[in-house]
């Protein structure tokens, strides 16, 4: 059972990539081509397909009751209305969830951009890279250029127990640069290959951007325990990343 | 002997083959010499099949029909066009061999069922119906209408337009504006610069971020549904009717006007208007966040915004 581009195992490994349309042409070609010459893999691929299209035929399921309003109202909790002077004290004493802390979710953000930037990087480095260019990424520099002065943000508490000792503190900023500045090489690298109108479109967002940056550091510098602020510079920064991504990821105006 | 007998075979059979490659290369020296390309055709087509369609410049334009058959009218001006299809996956596409190529053109339909993935560099790409909708583009404008199912649209400096759109939207745009107009299900639609315009929607879930867009909200909200919208200095307009909802507005340097009665909180921090208020009861969770921008929170058909 082994046809000249696929065997029956290769068929089987690749079927359910086939059902779900995410397999490339030229390995589509190759399984239905096996499945031609093969009367074992031809009867599986018409068994599977038949029961994928009665599965999609199905009427969807409803819960017989909803459950959402009763866990609402269990989650809603009411806005009580404290005096100025008292807040701190009383959020002090309002034990939080570690993750619920402004701190912490910015650096699980950071952590899941870096993985994102990560796969990015794999996804951009295994096609070949067109001819270096460079046209400078002044709009960038901020970001890597005052990473050092920017505040460290505690790391999510580890879940071992860590009697005695301070958390880990993990410098988020200094992610998000290290992040930026890899993704932005790639831009660099991809420019030639877009045409100058969307060069300019892109170049003139990343300034957008880098002023909303600059704006909420310079916020943030004033009120550093603001994590309203927090946010808006932590989006801001996922917004440039997001920028960047998308451009490394553009096809070729050819 | 034996040596004799198989050179004979090996020549019959080449003189045998000669004929059958013949053509091939004819063909294919015909192509090479086209400077455009064409397709007329009809194939069948499964129903949640998927259809594939991407080129550079020009324009798509699908339609759909009440068949299992795609039905496809591209033309190329001196780009190849590559089509495969199978009961299952249609995908057209093109390129040149010669490094340039002027506009091509696809006019297709697709089965009201099929899932439809499209993707240009310049050009413009216009979709009515199909159950699942991706589409994307560089600088062309992505329009995309009657879609049963999710739909995606991108673009980085083209116009984003959805209409009817009935299991949710997902939208990116850089500097391009995004409409959505009647879109049931989540809605997650991001902007750099372009401005996002949400009209007539019944979801549950929307969320929106900008940075220097502004964003407009309206349409029906569900008690138990979450609404967000974050933008750093655009401005964001809520029309929002009186069933229970409950506002959180934040905004640093802004402005905050609202139709409903508000309360500022207290422990706001300076320089910065944060208020919390309900309206009938609560329920529904609005959240409005920007640095710069102004946040209005309005009663649908009261607008004080319109252009």
């Amino acid at each position: 059972m082994i046809d000249q581009l696929f065997t029956c195992d290769q068929f089987d490994a690749a079927l359910s990539d086939y059902l779900e349309s995410t397999l490339d042409p030229a390995a589509r070609a190759a399984l239905e081509s096996h499945a031609v010459r093969c009367d074992r893999c031809r009867a599986l691929l018409a068994d599977v397909s038949a029961i994928t299209t009665s599965a999609a035929a199905l009427p969807e399921l409803e819960p017989s009751r909803d459950l959402w309003p009763g866990i609402v109202d269990r989650i809603a909790a009411p806005v009580v209305t404290l005096p100025v002077a008292g807040r701190r004290a009383a959020d002090r004493s309002f034990v939080r969830p570690w993750y619920l802390e402004p701190a912490p979710l910015a650096a699980a953000a950071a952590l899941l951009i870096a993985a994102t930037v990560s796969v990015t990087l794999l996804a951009t480095r295994t096609s070949p890279s067109g001819p270096s260019t460079v046209a400078s990424t002044g709009a960038s520099t901020p970001d890597t250029q005052s990473v050092d002065s920017l505040p460290a943000i505690p790391a999510p508490a580890p879940r071992v127990k860590n009697v005695g000792s301070k958390p880990n503190v993990v410098p988020v900023q200094q992610i998000y640069a290290s992040e930026i500045a890899e993704l932005d090489s790639i831009v660099r690298d991809r420019r030639s290959q877009l045409d100058t109108g969307t060069v300019a479109v892109i170049e003139k967002n990343l300034r957008i951007i880098d002023q909303a940056i600059a704006q909420s550091r310079a916020a943030l510098a004033r009120d550093p325990n603001s994590g309203f602020l927090h946010n808006q510079l932590n989006n801001a920064l996922n917004q440039k990343i997001a920028l960047l991504r998308t451009v490394a990821l553009l096809p070729a105006r050819t | 002997m034996c040596a004799r007998v198989y050179s004979i075979l090996c020549l019959a059979a080449l003189m045998a083959a000669t004929p059958a490659l013949l053509p091939a290369q004819r063909h294919h020296r015909d192509d090479d010499a086209d400077v455009s390309s064409r397709i007329d055709t009809t194939v069948a087509l499964s129903s949640g099949g998927v259809v594939e369609l991407s080129l550079i410049s020009g324009e798509v334009k699908v339609t759909s029909w009440n068949r299992d058959q795609v039905r496809i009218h591209a033309t190329s001006d001196g780009g190849l066009l590559q089509f495969d299809a199978s009961g299952s996956r249609v995908s057209l596409s093109v390129r040149s061999d010669h490094g340039d190529m002027g506009d091509t053109e696809y006019e297709v339909t697709i089965p009201a069922g099929a899932r439809l993935s499209t993707h240009s560099v310049s050009a413009d790409i216009t979709t009515d119906g199909g159950s699942d909708v991706e589409a994307r583009s560089v600088s062309g404008d992505v329009t995309i209408s009657n879609v049963t199912g999710r739909a995606t649209i991108e673009s980085v400096s083209g116009t984003l337009k959805a209409t009817h759109v009935g299991r949710g939207l997902r939208a990116n745009t850089v500097s391009g504006d995004l409409t959505g107009n009647d879109v049931t299900g989540d809605i997650d639609a991001q902007s750099t610069s372009g401005e996002i315009v949400l009209g007539a929607t019944k979801s549950s879930f929307v969320r929106t971020q900008t940075v220097s867009g502004d964003t407009r909200f309206g349409g029906t909200v569900d008690r138990a549904g979450r609404y967000e919208f974050h933008s750093h200095s655009g401005d964001i307009v809520l029309a929002v009717p009186s069933t229970g909802v409950t506002f959180d507005v934040n905004t640093f340097s802004g402005d905050v006007q609202s139709d409903y009665p508000m309360t500022l909180q207290p422990g706001s921090e300076v320089g910065q208007k944060h208020m919390e208020f309900s309206i009938n009861g609560g329920g529904a969770r609005v959240t409005a966040e920007t640095f710069s921008g102004d946040i209005t929170v309005e009663r649908p058909g009261h607008s004080s915004h319109e252009d």
